[in-house]
């Protein structure tokens, strides 16, 4: 097993990644950039090499700087962590240049599975069920208006390269098709370096299911069941949870071997997930692979009592997978919340600054994945995401009700943050009702305004908090908690 | 007896205390209220016999209180500035500030132009999202107080704009 791994990452995956290396032995070694000189990530690491300034280019996506980094810390191995250069061939290669393990599948693996058509070729010959469509990128407006009248409208314009929901547009209508083709190549081609796009028939209302897989070396592919992921805003998921509301064991074994085969038509090896998009009849088709780690993996963890980053690092060291999948089950109910530094009521505008006072939650089925530590200046030049929030429970209410309370009692301060409409949607009777499309926040939550229900009490809270701080700086010693007047401070009236 | 008038989402409401009697009037209502303070900014409220741990903390334009998975931005009514992006009571006409913590891209205008309301004056980005200030209303740029890379704050007036003169 490596000795030292590097961290090529940031923020709670860094972290947890670190975790599981911290109780393997495994030294672990963390990057960073100047703004992130006191991220908890590098805090935490047995070593921090610094890459560049600020803007991930120069940071976090700056693969000579990672490598020399490795090969300066002396580290054995890479694990990309999620987003970043997770899911670039480049890196991949870059560590087998210079002789370091890449915790992920191979780079030519990374490359097939990233084009949306060349992944959809080796599904389509592997009989994995696909989203009726083109199986080639295309530019020409007669080839691509004649395409769409044969799936039939409303159909997706999609970026070949694509991800995030960047380079993606439904059109209605012939009319409409021209333009939205211009649009998302030229967004692809600003996002991606690569300006091609296909189309694919445009699914009403589907569910986002996804399986997570594991591949060794030795051939050896099993599936670790299913994540639902419907809840989004912006192409981002905020919510996930497994098992899905919609599948039945039928359904579950069906897709699970889809994307079993899936993996070994990609000639995939260590932790990936298949994503499939599910009609309401019952329908599944293949949506794309990734080829990481995932954010939601904790889910998975919860209910198979697995450690994904344990097996991705054993997978990497060439050991095989230590079950079958006849082994593998589940139990019980696992909802992750993810927690952004951001303001729901102003559409969601990144909320960054200093954490002034951070309360996490605790108890039995309630683990937190957290990035952050009170004091922490939250950056501007990041994702917002402050960590996750997953609670475990023997079924979903319980699951539900778990999270629920998790949350009520999740203060932070100083920044906003997501968790009031997090709250709102759990609470949602279509949320308990488990018809959770990717539709949802559209439906149900358009316009949302935080509920005022505790604002007595918080004005209550204010007044108390300015009596028991007087310009003195002491709170006040009497029993009872109550100061005289005259030690009181702030605008009252008598 | 103590009273505040305190803001909260543009609604002001009355907050009075009676800190001999263990009383407190809320929305009309009276009750009793017993109170700790467990930490900084940790407070522990016992309104009519049942218990509610609140958390505050101090924000740029009042407090930010935090109970029951709610958050809410506390302003003292008879001192508060005006809400971000309005104009009134307390706040300087013409100011255009950014509404989080962010980094100039572009500034669209110079001193003696034009402008529209809603004309477009400076682009700013934060976490990967760029948004754009507008005019709040007609007038002329009367300084432009940034520069491009620049890091601004929310409060800090970007671009100054003078109002044209109403002709009735």
């Amino acid at each position: 097993m490596f000795h030292k791994v590097l961290i090529a990452n940031r923020g709670e995956i860094a972290l947890r990644i670190m975790r599981t290396c911290s109780e393997m032995g495994i030294a672990t070694v963390a990057v960073y950039s100047e703004a992130d000189a006191e991220a908890a990530h590098v805090l935490q690491a047995d070593q921090a090499m610094l890459l560049g300034p600020a803007p991930p280019t120069e940071s976090y996506l700056n693969i000579p700087a990672i490598i020399a980094a490795a090969e300066q810390s002396g580290a054995q191995a890479i694990h990309p962590g999620y987003g970043f250069l997770a899911e670039n061939p480049a890196l991949a290669e870059a560590c087998q240049e210079a002789g370091l393990a890449f915790i992920g599948p191979q780079a030519r693996v990374i490359r097939n599975l990233g084009s949306k058509t060349t992944a959809r070729g080796i599904m389509q010959k592997a009989r994995v069920p696909l989203i009726p469509g083109m199986m080639a990128p295309c530019s020409e407006p007669e080839e691509m208006a004649r395409q769409a009248d044969g799936l039939g409208y409303p159909v997706l314009v999609k970026a070949v390269s694509g991800g995030g929901g960047k380079g993606m547009r439904v059109v209605a209508g012939p009319e409409d098709l021209a333009e939205a083709c211009e649009l998302a190549a030229s967004e692809a081609a600003q996002a991606f370096d690569d300006g091609a796009i296909y189309l694919e028939r445009c699914l009403e209302s589907p569910r986002h299911v996804e399986f997570q897989i594991l591949a060794d070396a030795q051939g050896n592919t099993v599936h670790v069941f299913e994540r639902e992921c419907s809840i989004q805003r912006r192409h981002q998921k905020i919510i996930e949870e497994t098992p899905s509301p919609a599948l039945t064991p039928e359904l579950r074994e069906k897709m699970g071997q889809a994307a079993v085969a899936a993996a070994k038509a990609a000639g995939y090896v260590n932790a990936g997930t298949v994503e499939f998009l599910l009609d309401p009849e019952g329908n599944f088709y293949f949506l794309e692979v990734n080829t990481r780690l995932q954010v939601e993996h904790p889910i998975t963890e919860m209910t198979t009592g697995l450690d994904l980053v344990r097996l991705q690092l054993m997978i990497a060291d060439d050991q095989p997978l230590p079950f079958g999948q006849a082994d593998l089950s589940q139990r019980g109910h696992a909802i992750q919340c993810r927690i952004y530094a951001e303001d729901p009521a102003q559409n969601f505008l990144p909320s960054p600054g200093v954490i002034s006072l951070l309360a996490e939650p605790t108890g039995p089925g309630v683990r937190l994945d957290s990035g952050v530590y009170e004091g922490y200046t939250v950056p501007l030049e990041y994702d917002p995401i402050l960590g996750k929030l997953i609670a475990w429970a023997p079924d979903r209410e319980a699951a539900r009700g778990r999270m629920l309370r998790a949350l009520k009692s999740f203060a932070v301060l100083g920044v906003q943050t997501n968790i009031p409409l997090l709250i709102d949607v759990l609470e949602a009777q279509a949320f308990i009702d488990g018809q959770t499309f990717t539709d949802f926040l559209e439906r149900h939550f358009s316009g949302w305004r935080q509920s005022l229900e505790q604002a007595d009490l918080a004005r209550l809270a204010y007044v108390l908090d300015e009596l028991s701080a007087p310009a003195g700086g002491e709170a006040p010693a009497s029993d009872t908690g109550w100061p005289t007047p005259w030690q009181s401070l702030g605008s009252w009236r008598v | 007896m103590l009273k505040y008038r305190l803001q909260i989402e543009g609604q002001t409401a009355e907050v009075a205390l009676d800190p001999e009697q263990g009383l407190t009037t809320l929305d009309g209502n009276q009750r009793a209220l017993a109170w700790r303070a467990l930490a900084p900014g940790r407070l522990l409220l016992e309104l009519d016999g049942k218990q509610v741990l609140a958390f505050v903390a101090p924000a740029p334009q009042g407090k930010q209180v935090f109970i029951q998975g709610r958050s809410y931005l506390v302003q003292d009514a008879e001192r508060a500035p005006s809400r971000r992006g309005a104009g009134g009571a307390g706040g300087q006409p013409g100011q255009v500030t950014p509404p989080m913590p962010a980094v100039v891209v572009r500034i669209l205008v110079e001193p003696g132009k034009v402008v529209e309301p809603g004309q477009g004056l400076v682009v700013v980005s934060a976490m990967k999202m760029e948004t754009t200030l507008a005019a709040p209303y007609a007038g002329v740029v009367a300084a432009v107080n940034t520069q491009a890379e620049a890091k601004v704050m929310p409060g800090e007036i970007l671009v100054e704009i003078t109002p044209e003169e109403n002709h009735d």
